[in-house]
């Protein structure tokens, strides 16, 4: 399956969100192939569709002071944090071409990241019954998805760069969990293009995707 | 009329909890569109209108929990 892939850079998060859903009808009516959503976010916090209010431990007076936005969003999942050195990766893709399977499609999104991980020598795991992806107890990758009409949107974060100290407003998830990155673990400064390029590679092979770039349609959605 | 079901999501998926109804009883929809999001613990999936026409009946509030194959609606084709 063709599948292009579409870098945002650092971007605003509802900027970043607006797109996806234009990208997103696009998609499911036909226009346009399958595609990878790269981006980063200014600090925010999101909330999936079960999150509690409860999971963010700070005050709205000293997130507005932070200058960090709260926002509730259509995905699955709890309370998450975003800020810049993570890599937000987005999928829009057709299930319909795969399992319509919800579980099966986590699973691969999992594989995706720890297999990337692998290729960096950090040996990453899923953990039976809990989402995301973890180095021993510390969490690396969080997951919260939608689906509509088996297009997916939403997707998986991985924390690459050291400074990951939003996490600290909130409990990630709705889980008592330490956050990690790969620099945390690598104890070395990761080039983000790489990281990008070997999740690429992990997406071409275990969704057997043809990948390719195509900035020419952004004018068009954005 | 025709029913809306929650369709099987996937292995190991048993239920869903509503999370929106897009659209409220007297609504016209068309067939496709999304007519109400449910979510699981990591995802949320939107179901179709499976026909075009008017939603008669809705069966479960926002925030109730449903099990996959049962009826969420029923809409009166048009």
């Amino acid at each position: 399956m063709f599948c292009q892939v579409i870098d945002l850079g650092l971007i605003d998060y509802l900027e970043a969100y607006n797109f996806q859903k234009k990208l997103l009808d696009q998609i499911k009516q036909g226009k346009l192939n399958s595609s990878i959503v790269l981006c980063q976010h200014y600090p925010v916090i999101t909330i999936g569709r079960l999150g509690n209010m409860k999971n963010i431990l700070v005050s709205q007076d000293f997130l507005e002071q932070k200058n960090i936005q709260t926002i509730y969003i259509d995905r699955g999942g709890d309370v998450t944090y975003h800020g810049p050195g993570q890599l937000v990766v987005w999928p829009l893709i057709d299930l319909k071409k795969y399992k319509k399977d919800l579980h099966n499609f986590l699973n691969n999104l999992e594989e995706v990241i720890v297999a990337t991980l692998a290729s960096f020598a950090i040996k990453a795991d899923k953990i039976l019954g809990k989402r995301g992806v973890f180095v021993q107890e510390e969490k690396i990758a969080s997951i919260g998805i939608g689906v509509s009409q088996w297009i997916s949107f939403h997707g998986v974060s991985l924390n690459i760069k050291e400074d990951i100290n939003g996490f600290n407003f909130i409990r990630p998830c709705g889980l008592n969990v330490k956050m990690t990155s790969m620099e945390k673990l690598l104890n070395q400064n990761i080039d983000l293009e790489l990281v990008k390029g070997r999740i690429l590679e992990k997406f071409k092979i275990i969704f057997d995707l043809e990948v390719y770039n195509d900035t020419s349609n952004l004018a068009r959605i954005g | 009329m025709t029913q809306v079901i929650l369709p099987e999501l996937g292995e190991g998926i048993t239920k869903a909890t509503i999370s929106y109804w897009y659209f409220k009883i007297g609504d016209k929809v068309e067939g496709g569109q999304d007519l109400v999001e449910m979510a699981t613990d990591k995802a949320v999936f939107n179901v179709p209108s499976p026909v075009s026409g008017v939603l008669k009946e809705i069966y479960f509030n926002e925030a109730e929990v449903v099990e996959v194959g049962k009826v969420l609606a029923e809409i009166e084709e048009q």
